[in-house]
């Protein structure tokens, strides 16, 4: 009896310690909010992507099928326009331009934002804030502004360098007017511009390694090369891969710079992929062929950065 | 609110912005025509009224449009966009492909008119309306498969520049620069005399230098197109011209620069470039707005020949000319390009741009004028007298690239000028 009125006691209070219930709104109670109310917060970005940003590209690759001339409605003309495109000397010479460019600027960019990233992670370095600034600043000028800077410092007749040159009783370099020489002076504008960029990305990826495995490794008896080559470099991968598939994506698509600083030339020099497309459509008027070699471009970034995906992720490296 | 219409309120705010998003992002209304159509009886009068939207990039003639032409046509309440000449041709490229977003009245070179008007999207000048107008304009009306299509403001005819000053400081006298062969000779003896640092020759490279050189090659009497816009296969005057060229590059008397470089007119002022052949818009306004410290010193030569006896003659660098589309207010943008050839607008164009495509304007007090920073020489005057020919631009855009490349490698010397000149016979007898 007593037991039956101890029991009949606890079914009637509660426990002190539990928390009452809060009664959940209407909407939030219905067994599909979970489900939809994530894509309601995504919809935003969508509803402006899926036309000029996923629809765009299909509507581009559509075009490529398609001869369409200025004023008059288009007809489908199969692989017509991949194959004047395709034969088209000027654009292998654009292609050939853009790829080997490429190649030279990420030879250049990856060991220099990662020695830029590594001094900036050094522990000896003092005000590391006012450097990550200065080397980040480049990226933040505009694009425009800086090629015309740069086109000024290169300028053989009045331009900085060649003043410096001329004070050393050297002869003026024709940057942009040589056509071995003006490539280069167009990666080294991009380099200097974009260097502090990834070097912060890297950076913050050096600050995610615990300097306990440093530790271990000294303790070891690894010197500065082991640290950087058994822990840096592997623990790192995931930043480089990040790192180098981005300014392969931006290296495929060179356009500002060359078309602000040369137009393309000396003699075809300088001429992209990005430019021979935007020369084609919107020069030309031949909206067709322009979009063909822009799915052609396409095909190359997608099938490169498979490529240096396989190849960072590959155990040899 | 209930939870119920506060779900709703998120669906609808969300579809609401999307629908908002696509409509902004889409062009702008055309503006309709409240006038009449501009084909009518009396062609030479235009009654336009309404809104009349103008795309100019000639910005030295905005100034007259806003003082001029606003004020005296109150009924036409003008929307004027200016543009960079690149920037104009893009955005009108890609409202004639989407169809809408055009304006009713655009400033064009007549170097992209074949292409432009290929399209159809613009609208003819019938003979009526042109009977007043065509013996002013003679040959220079902007045409396309014997239609009119625009009026020609500019003539962009050449002249040769020299600061004359600096060349009585080397001896030289510029009065006998009337050849090809005395300027080259003039320009070694300038070049050797200053220590290698002044020339007397510009050689833009790229587009600018495909033009540039084609404006040579046309001022010899030379065409890439003839007028059907058929190719010519004969381009020996275009191989003599690049060879002679390719001599002033070997002996390092050119400046490979041209007008739109930031350093062109430093490179004036410091004394590295005492020469340049180019129209009135940049040696006769830019050159003095530029570089106001060599007020009088220099001179406008006339067009150098090959032989002392062929006649005087210059060549177009290109015409700028209003044109103007369909399906918009055709009335207004007849009646402002009218305005330009009438007694209020011709003043003001001939003051802007110099030398002008139509005949009348060499009767106007602005063709005598006497320029200060020229010595006192009447330039424009000087300028007209010399008979201009009309190059035959057809598929510009692919000849500038075809042209410039093949230049390049002859100035850089990595090509001969008769292979440089094969290189262009081949690609560009292809596109006839």
């Amino acid at each position: 009896m007593t037991f039956m009125r101890e029991r009949e006691a606890t079914r009637a209070t509660p426990p002190a310690t539990a928390q009452p219930e809060p009664r959940l709104a209407r909407r939030r109670r219905h067994r599909l909010y979970p489900l939809r109310t994530p894509y309601l917060f995504v919809l935003p970005f969508f509803v402006l992507f899926v036309p000029f940003g996923a629809g765009a590209v299909v509507f581009a690759l559509v075009m490529a099928f398609l001869n369409w001339p200025l004023g008059s409605a288009p007809s489908f003309t199969g692989v017509a326009n991949f194959q004047v495109v395709g034969t088209d000397p000027v654009f292998g010479q654009a292609l050939w331009n853009t790829a080997w460019m490429l190649f030279a600027y990420l030879v250049l960019l990856l060991p220099l934002a990662l020695a830029v990233a590594v001094t900036l992670n050094h522990r000896g370095l003092h005000a590391r804030r006012v450097w990550q600034m200065v080397f980040f600043l480049p990226i933040t000028g505009s694009l425009v502004i800086v090629s015309l800077v740069f086109e000024l410092m290169y300028d053989p007749h009045v331009g900085f360098i060649a003043g410096v040159l001329h004070q050393m009783g050297l002869p003026a370099i024709p940057f942009l007017t040589n056509p071995s020489l003006a490539p280069w002076a167009i990666i080294i504008l991009r380099l200097w511009r974009v260097i502090g960029y990834y070097a912060v990305i890297l950076f913050a990826g050096l600050q995610t390694i615990p300097p306990d495995l440093y530790e271990a490794v000294s303790i070891d008896g690894g010197g500065a090369l082991a640290q950087f080559r058994y822990i840096t470099m592997p623990l790192l991968r995931p930043s480089l891969m990040f790192v180098s598939v981005a300014a392969t994506v931006g290296a495929w698509e060179l356009f500002a710079e060359p078309q602000l600083l040369t137009g393309g030339g000396p003699a075809r020099a300088t001429l992209t992929a990005v430019m021979y497309v935007y020369q084609t459509s919107f020069l030309n008027f031949q909206l067709g062929p322009g979009a063909a070699a822009a799915a052609i471009l396409a095909l190359c970034v997608i099938a490169t950065t498979i490529l240096l995906q396989r190849a960072l992720r590959s155990p040899a490296l | 609110m209930s939870a119920f219409n506060r779900r709703q309120f998120i669906s609808s705010a969300a579809v609401l912005l999307g629908a908002g998003a696509l409509s902004a992002c889409g062009s702008t209304q055309h503006t309709s025509s409240s006038g009449s159509t501009g084909s009518s009886a009396n062609p030479t009068v235009y009654n336009g009224s309404g809104n009349l939207t103008l795309w100019n990039y000639a910005s030295q003639f905005v100034t007259p449009i806003n003082t001029a032409f606003v004020p005296s046509h109150p009924q036409i309440k003008l929307d004027l966009v200016n543009l960079a000449i690149s920037d104009l041709q893009d955005r009108i490229l890609v409202s004639i492909a989407a169809g809408s977003g055009l304006p009713d009245s655009a400033s064009l070179t007549s170097r992209s008119s074949d292409l432009l008007f290929k399209t159809g999207a613009f609208e003819p000048w019938t003979k009526a309306e042109l009977a007043p107008l065509k013996k002013g304009f003679g040959d220079y009306l902007v045409s396309y498969e014997g239609t009119v299509y625009g009026l020609p403001t500019n003539d962009g005819r050449l002249g040769f520049w020299v600061n004359n000053a600096t060349l009585e400081k080397y001896n030289i006298d510029s009065s006998t620069l009337t050849t090809w062969e005395s300027l080259a000779e003039a320009g070694r003896k300038l070049n050797t005399d200053s220590g290698g640092t002044n020339k007397l020759f510009m050689v833009p490279n790229g587009s600018n230098g495909a033009d540039y050189f084609s404006a040579l090659v046309g001022a010899a009497g030379g065409n890439w197109w003839n007028a059907k816009g058929e190719f010519i296969q004969d381009q020996s005057i275009a191989e003599k011209m690049l060879t002679f060229v390719v001599g002033l590059a070997k002996d390092k008397t050119i400046q490979i620069t041209d007008w739109t470089q930031p350093t062109f007119f430093t490179l004036v002022k410091q004394d590295q470039l005492s020469g340049f052949g180019m129209n009135f818009a940049i040696g006769g306004i830019n050159l003095p707005k530029n570089v106001p410290s060599q007020s009088g010193q220099w001179r406008m030569l006339d067009w150098p020949k090959w032989k002392a006896s062929d006649p005087k003659r210059t060549v177009s660098y290109g015409m700028t000319f209003f044109g103007i589309l369909k399906g918009g207010n055709t009335t207004a943008a007849k009646e402002f390009a009218t305005w330009c050839f009438g007694s209020q607008g011709l003043p003001l164009m001939a003051q802007a741009f110099g030398s002008l495509a139509y005949a009348d304007a060499s009767k106007l007090p602005t063709y005598q004028q006497k320029f200060d920073y020229f010595g006192g020489q009447q330039v424009i005057a000087d300028l007209v007298a010399q008979p201009m020919l009309l190059p035959n631009f057809f598929r510009w855009s692919k000849t500038e690239q075809v042209v410039s490349y093949a230049v390049d490698q002859a100035v850089l010397q990595k090509m001969s000028p008769s292979k440089a000149i094969d290189y262009i016979v081949t690609n560009l007898s292809k596109l006839s």
